[in-house]
């Protein structure tokens, strides 16, 4: 079967930098199918983070062009631009970002605030996503008084349960044990199997094998890697 | 998920609970504010219900010219008077002549207040019996007199009977209804008619007045009605500048016009619309200071949930609808609170120390009204700094 893939996210000669003498990313260009499980290694501070989001749209890159589904992005306006994140892009953050005083099922629940599926599909999604993540028991505890494991899943669950077309997910097991890393990235490998594409970022090499093409970070460019990844 | 005022006031909620003691003391200085602005409300709307009362006790369009107290001797009579109506002729006029009879069998006076057949309707007065005496008792001198209905029933007076005055019988031809005749206000000096008076004809001689050195067809006092309002301060002029033609000074004359009768409570709503309205203005101003330092924190303590709410899909409008609704909520409520303290105290004003306020609705939508913006305004800038925040930087936090 050699359909060609078609591209989820394509990154052209793309440069970003906070300020004139902190540039982040140099003239990164990459091409991301929507068959694509990528992995993005690099020591801390390379530009990782930075990497996923210019891909997930929280961020204008400042010289070149990201392309979200064959779309430029810097010609989308703030509504495209506002729906293509509520419905087509999942993030799980290294910081998890999550509501504390809210309980694990209304944290999950809350990835539905600004899309338009009905109540009742949300609901029952958000319980299909804490049973992917393995958090269903603790759905009604607090988020604030939760490990931070268990944050790292809520987080997870939160970025899935909308069913995402790109996922983008920034060290999803930074605090994970390794049973539960490994629990996790199986339902990563499960989610990509059903036709998610990943975009991981992670300084842990041991998790490179999950991918199907891994690349490096390393002064402020974009190098594949010739380590072994699993083919699709 | 589709938009819900559930979901508004969950966003709302969780705003609240990251600092819920400032957005108290916030709501604490919003509710003064809209205490002090619906008082102010409250009481000019209470002062333009007086002044408005005031008018109408004189009559509408009507007003009126006496002697001045410092005058030594009448300058109005029964010829200037005539000589007016020629003039002009498009007013309706009254001339009035008062008089005071010490009554030595009951001890309280007996007020006398001898005028033409016009007064009546210039006063608008309704008839309960009988009739006001006509042109044709004025040309006969026909002894006849109205009383109110209060003094008729007193003394047991019916139509047809007679009254006596030093001796002379008067027959009692009508009676006016006194809710016409009370509760006149002191401004109207004596055109504030006593319970214990008696109308009669002007063409009667005061027969009962032992000071004969008192001229006999003098006029103290001179009602006048025009068609409109804006004609009668037209010909309040034109009748000041008729009577000072003649042999007159002004200062012998005393004006009695809506102007002159409302020129205390007009003052009074100046004083009280200048302190308390600056007064309200200020609290107004330090309420929306408040209330836009509250809601910047707010978006500074919220950096981490802008940041998620854009990633999970919000817009620019979304984030600063966010805290435009906040701060609605807040100031509304504010203002509510300070309204509800506001009928509270109005209605305690007016029950207990009979201060005159009004309580309409008025009171309850200007301060709303000026709260509303007042929010939309604190929240301008708030909002604009969350919506203008860019999510990458956000989720830094
Ligand atoms: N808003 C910003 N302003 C200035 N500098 C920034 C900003 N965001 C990131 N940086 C800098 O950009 C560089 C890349 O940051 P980034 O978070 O992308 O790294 P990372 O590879 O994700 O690191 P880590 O593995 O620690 O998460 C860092 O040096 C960081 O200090
Ligand atoms: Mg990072």
């Amino acid at each position: 079967m050699t359909a060609a893939p078609t591209p989820a996210l394509t990154f052209d000669r793309v440069s970003h930098r906070y300020s004139t003498d902190t540039t982040v990313l140099s003239n990164v260009s990459m091409q991301i199918n929507s068959t694509d499980f990528i992995m993005v290694t690099g020591p801390s501070g390379s530009g990782k983070s930075t990497f996923l989001q210019l891909g997930a749209l929280l961020e204008q890159p400042s010289e070149g062009e990201v392309y979200f589904q064959q779309k430029a992005v810097s010609s989308l306006d703030d509504k495209t631009l506002s729906q293509l994140r509520a419905s087509r892009v999942g993030i799980i953050f290294q910081a998890y970002h999550l509501l504390p005083r809210y309980s694990v099922f209304e944290n999950v629940l809350f990835g539905f605030r600004y899309s338009k599926t009905p109540m009742d599909e949300a609901r029952q999604l958000s319980q299909e996503a804490m049973q992917l993540a393995t958090i269903d028991h603790l759905q009604n505890k607090s988020a604030g008084l939760l490990s931070g494991g268990e944050m790292q899943r809520v987080a997870i669950a939160r970025a899935i349960a909308s069913r995402p077309d790109v996922l983008f997910a920034d060290e999803p097991t930074g605090n994970l044990d390794r049973r539960t890393t490994d629990m996790i990235m199986a339902t990563l490998a499960t989610l990509h199997a059903a036709g998610l594409t990943i975009v991981m970022a992670t300084h842990d090499d041991s998790l490179v094998p999950f991918a199907n093409r891994h690349y490096q970070l390393t002064g402020h460019s974009l190098h594949r890697s010739d380590r072994a990844c699993h083919g699709v | 998920m589709v938009f819900s005022i559930a979901q508004l006031w969950r966003d709302f909620r969780l705003g609240l609970r990251n600092q819920w003691f400032m957005s108290a003391m916030v709501l604490v200085s919003i509710a003064t504010g809209a205490t002090c602005c619906a008082s102010l409300v409250s009481i000019l709307r209470g002062l333009q219900v007086q002044e408005e009362a005031i008018i109408n006790s004189l009559g509408a369009n009507v007003f009126a010219v006496s002697n001045a107290a410092v005058a030594k001797q009448s300058l109005l009579d029964t010829a200037t008077v005539s000589a007016l109506r020629t003039h002009l002729p498009e007013l309706e006029t009254s001339a009035l002549r008062f008089d005071v009879i010490d009554a030595n069998s009951t001890g309280e006076p007996l007020h006398i207040v001898q005028t033409d057949s016009g007064l009546a309707s210039i006063q608008g007065w309704r008839m309960q019996r009988g009739r006001f005496f006509d042109p044709h008792d004025l040309t006969f001198s026909t002894r006849v007199v109205v009383v109110g209905s209060a003094f008729a029933e007193m003394s047991g007076w019916h139509p047809g009977d007679y009254l006596y005055i030093s001796d002379l019988a008067y027959r009692i031809v009508g009676v006016i209804d006194s809710r016409d005749l009370q509760d006149q206000p002191s401004e109207l000096g004596n055109l504030a008619f006593k319970p214990r008076t008696v109308f009669m004809p002007l063409s009667l001689d005061n027969h009962w007045s032992a000071d004969i050195t008192r001229n006999p067809d003098r006029v103290d006092t001179l009602i006048v009605r025009s068609k409109s309002t804006r004609a009668s301060s037209l010909m309040a002029a034109r009748v000041q500048r008729f009577l000072l033609g003649g042999k007159m000074l002004n200062e012998q004359l005393h004006w009695v016009t809506p102007t002159t009768l409302t020129k205390g409570i007009k003052k009074l709503r100046r004083v009280i619309g200048i302190t308390l309205g600056s007064l309200a203005t200020m609290l107004l101003a330090l309420a929306a200071t408040t209330l836009t330092a509250s809601l910047t924190s707010s978006v500074r303590a919220r950096f981490s949930e802008i940041g998620l709410r854009r990633s999970l899909g919000a817009t620019r409008h979304a984030i600063a609808a966010l805290f435009v609704m906040e701060s609605l909520l807040i100031s509304i409520s504010g203002a509510a609170l300070g309204i509800t303290m506001t009928l509270l105290i109005g209605k305690f004003m007016t029950s207990q120390l009979g201060f005159l306020v009004e309580v309409d609705r008025h009171v309850v939508f200007i301060p709303l009204l000026i709260y509303f913006s007042m929010g939309v305004l604190a929240s301008y800038w708030p909002a604009k700094f969350a919506a203008n925040l860019s999510p990458a930087l956000c989720l830094r936090q």
